[in-house]
C-alpha cells in the first residue's frame, strides 16, 4: 500500500465555494447580456426598468429601453441559458451512460435527425414554428430508430451497437440533408438551411422558448430523480446488473430523457456542437464524477457558456456570427488541451 | 442459505461452455474453483449471478429457482467481486463502496447516513478506512481489489462470488486479499471464488472444485483433492505437493512445479 493517498479534490477551494463562484459568474453574465448589444443599456437603466416592472409602476426612461430589454434581449438570454443547460445535461448523461469522453448529446443522431427535419421544413416553406416542430419530431424519430436497431441486434455489446447505429443513422440523415440542399433554391432556401444548420438564437420567440423550456424541464426530471443510479450505470452493464439494477429500463429512461432535452434545445437553436462535449468535462474537473453534482454543475456551466458565446455572436461583428462556428472555434482547441493536459481523458 | 446448481448448462448463445453441472454450496464455506484458463470459471460465475442466462437446468437458492427473481432480489443475496475492473471515472473509494448499497436503496433515493455508516464499517473491516477519500483510479491494484470486496461487504449479502481476486496482484497484495477473504469467511459469509494458484486454495478454501472443459473434475477438501495426479490432469504439468510443518505447529501443503 502507498502512504500517499491522493484525495478527491486536492484543490484548496471547497466544493461549495466552487458552486458559489459559478453561480455568481452566471448572474454577472446574465446582467451583462442585458446591457451589451447594438443598443447599449446602462446598469442604472436596467435596474430602473426591472424595478419598475416588478412594482408594476412606470419609469421616465424612453420606452425603447423596455422593448429592448423585454422583447429583444430577454427571450434570447433565456433561450441561451436553456439551450446551453440542455446541451450540457444531454452530454453529461451520455458521457456517464456510455462511459465515453467523446460522447456528446447528439451521439445517437438527434442533431442529424433534427437537421433533416428542419431542412425539410424549410424546403416545404413552413413557418418558423413548423420548422421547429419538424426538427423536434425528426430528432426524436431518429433516436427511436437507433434504439430499435440496438434492440434488434443481439449478441454484441449493447452500448457499442447503439453508438454504431447512431453513426449510421446520422450519416443517413446527413445524406438526406445534402440532397435537400442540392435541390434547394440557392437564393432563398439554401442560405436559410445553412444558417439553421450552423445554429442561432436570433429567431427564437417567447412562445417557442416556453415550449422548449417545458420539454427540457420534463426531460430533466428523470435525470434528477435517478441521479444516484446513474453512478452505478456508469460502471457498465454487467456490474450494474450485479448490483441489482434493471439496466435495460434505466438505459431507456436515460436515453429518452437526454434525447427529449437535446431535441427540444436543437429545435429552437439549430445545431450547436461542442457545448455538450466540452462542458461536462469542466464540470467533472470542478465537482467530480458523482452525477448528483455533475448534472447541476454541467447545466449551470452550459448555460453560462452559451450565453457568453451568444453575446459574442451578436456583438462582435456587424453581422451575427453563427453559434456553431464560435463553439467549434473555442471547443476544439479546448478539448485538445484537455486531452494533452491529463494522462486520462477523464480527469 | 444454500445455493445449488442443478443440471446446469452454461455458456454464451453461440458457444456452450459446460453442461449438466451439479453442485451444492454449503453455508459458510469457502469454495475455491481451480482450473486452466478458459475452463469456464468466469462463465459459470456469471451464470450463477444470472448475468448470463442458464442454457439448461437451473440455479436455486434455498430450493427456489432464481431465474424469475427480480435483479434487486438477487443482489440482496448474492454479490459479485469482478475480475477486471475498468475504472472510467475518478470516483472516490467511498463512492464506489456506497454503490454496493443500491439493492437496498429506493429507486429515486441516494445513500442515507445509515448507508454511509455501513460503507465505513465495510472499509474498517478490511482495514482500508484511510482510503475513503482516495480516488479509485489513482490507487494500486491491490487497494482496488480490496475496495471492490468492501463494496460486496456493503451489499450485505450472505453469498459473495469473487472471480480471481488475486489476479494481477503482486505478492504482498495477494496476501492482503487472501487475508480479507479469510476474515469474511470467519464472519459467516459464504464465499465462492476462483484462483489461478492451488496454494491459495490450501490457504483459504474449505473445499476445492476442479473445473476442466466446463465439467467438474473433482471436488472436496483441498488436502484430499489437490495432489500430483489431479494437478497433472487439470493443468497438464508436473507438480510436487510438499508437506511441511508451519511455525504455528500444524501441517501445511504447498505446490512446487517441476521446471526443466
Amino acid at each position: 500500500m502507498t502512504n500517499h493517498t491522493p484525495t478527491a479534490h486536492p484543490k484548496p477551494v471547497s466544493l461549495n465555494s466552487r458552486i458559489g463562484i459559478s453561480l455568481a459568474l452566471l448572474l454577472a453574465l446574465v446582467t451583462a447580456s442585458f446591457m451589451v448589444g447594438k443598443f447599449d443599456v446602462s446598469l442604472h437603466d436596467l435596474i430602473t426598468v426591472l424595478w419598475a416592472r416588478m412594482r408594476g409602476a412606470s419609469h421616465d426612461l424612453p420606452p425603447v429601453i423596455d422593448t429592448v430589454i423585454f422583447q429583444i434581449r430577454m427571450p434570447r438570454v433565456v433561450a441561451a441559458l436553456v439551450v446551453g443547460a440542455a446541451l450540457a445535461a444531454g452530454g453529461a448523461t451520455f458521457q456517464s451512460l456510455f462511459r465515453n469522453p467523446l460522447a456528446s448529446p447528439d451521439i445517437l443522431g438527434v442533431s442529424a435527425g433534427a437537421g433533416l427535419g428542419a431542412t425539410l421544413g424549410i424546403t416545404l416553406a413552413l413557418p418558423v414554428g413548423g420548422i421547429q416542430m419538424m426538427a423536434f419530431v425528426f430528432g426524436l424519430a431518429t433516436v427511436f430508430a437507433v434504439y430499435l436497431i440496438g434492440r434488434a441486434v443481439r449478441g454484441h455489446d449493447p452500448i457499442l451497437v447503439l453508438v454504431l447505429a447512431g453513426v449510421v443513422m446520422g450519416a443517413l440523415a446527413g445524406a438526406g440533408i445534402a440532397l435537400l440542399k442540392y435541390l434547394a433554391d440557392p437564393y432563398d432556401e439554401l442560405p436559410t438551411i445553412t444558417f439553421w444548420l450552423l445554429g442561432s438564437l436570433n429567431a427564437v420567440s417567447r412562445e417557442e422558448m416556453l415550449v422548449a423550456l417545458l420539454f427540457v424541464a420534463v426531460g430533466t426530471i428523470p435525470l434528477v430523480l435517478l441521479r444516484w443510479r446513474m453512478n452505478i450505470m456508469s460502471l457498465g452493464d454487467e456490474e450494474a446488473r450485479a448490483l441489482g439494477l434493471h439496466t435495460g429500463l434505466m438505459q431507456l429512461l436515460f436515453i429518452s430523457a437526454a434525447t427529449l432535452i437535446t431535441a427540444a434545445a436543437v429545435s429552437i437553436s439549430g445545431i450547436i456542437g461542442w457545448v455538450g462535449l466540452m462542458i461536462p468535462h469542466i464540470a467533472r474537473l470542478l465537482v467530480g464524477p458523482d452525477f448528483s453534482r455533475l448534472l447541476p454543475m454541467s447545466m449551470l456551466l452550459g448555460a453560462a457558456y452559451l450565453l457568453c458565446i451568444d453575446d459574442i455572436a451578436r456583438t462582435f461583428a456587424e453581422v451575427e456570427i453563427p453559434l456553431g462556428i464560435l463553439t467549434a472555434l473555442v471547443g476544439a482547441p479546448f478539448f485538445l488541451w484537455l486531452l494533452t493536459r491529463s494522462k486520462r481523458g477523464w480527469q | 442459505m444454500t445455493l445449488a446448481v442443478n443440471h446446469l448448462a452454461f455458456g454464451y448463445p453461440d458457444h456452450r461452455v459446460g453442461a449438466d453441472l451439479n453442485l451444492t454450496i454449503n453455508p459458510g464455506e469457502v469454495l475455491c474453483f481451480l482450473g486452466p484458463n478458459g475452463c469456464g470459471k468466469t462463465t459459470l460465475f456469471k451464470t450463477m449471478l444470472r448475468l448470463l442466462k442458464a442454457q439448461g437446468g437451473n440455479i436455486t437458492i434455498d430450493g427456489e429457482d432464481i431465474s424469475q427473481w427480480p435483479r434487486q432480489r438477487i443482489a440482496q443475496v448474492l454479490s459479485y467481486v469482478p475480475q477486471q475492473h475498468d475504472a472510467y471515472f475518478p470516483f472516490t473509494v467511498m463512492e464506489v463502496v456506497l454503490m454496493g448499497r443500491s439493492a437496498h436503496i429506493g429507486l429515486f433515493a441516494s445513500p442515507s447516513h445509515r448507508d454511509y455508516e455501513i460503507a465505513r464499517q465495510a472499509l474498517n473491516s478490511l482495514k482500508i478506512e484511510h482510503l475513503s477519500d482516495a480516488v479509485y483510479t489513482h490507487i494500486s491494484g491491490g487497494e482496488r481489489q480490496l475496495t471492490l470486496i468492501a463494496r460486496a461487504l456493503a451489499q450485505q449479502t450472505i453469498l459473495v462470488i469473487m472471480d480471481e481476486p488475486t489476479a494481477n496482484l503482486d505478492f504482498g497484495n495477494q496476501v492482503l486479499v487472501l487475508n480479507a477473504v479469510q476474515r469474511l469467511a470467519r464472519s459467516g459469509i459464504t464465499i465462492i471464488m476462483s484462483s489461478h494458484d492451488p496454494d491459495h486454495a490450501f490457504q483459504v478454501a474449505s473445499r476445492v472444485a476442479m473445473l476442466k472443459d466446463g465439467r467438474l473434475a473433482g471436488i472436496g477438501a483441498p488436502q484430499e483433492v489437490i495432489n500430483q495426479a489431479s494437478l497433472r490432469e487439470l493443468y497438464g504439468v508436473e507438480v510436487s505437493v510438499m508437506e511441511f510443518d508451519t511455525a504455528a505447529g500444524h501441517t501445511a501443503k504447498l505446490c512446487v512445479p517441476m521446471i526443466g
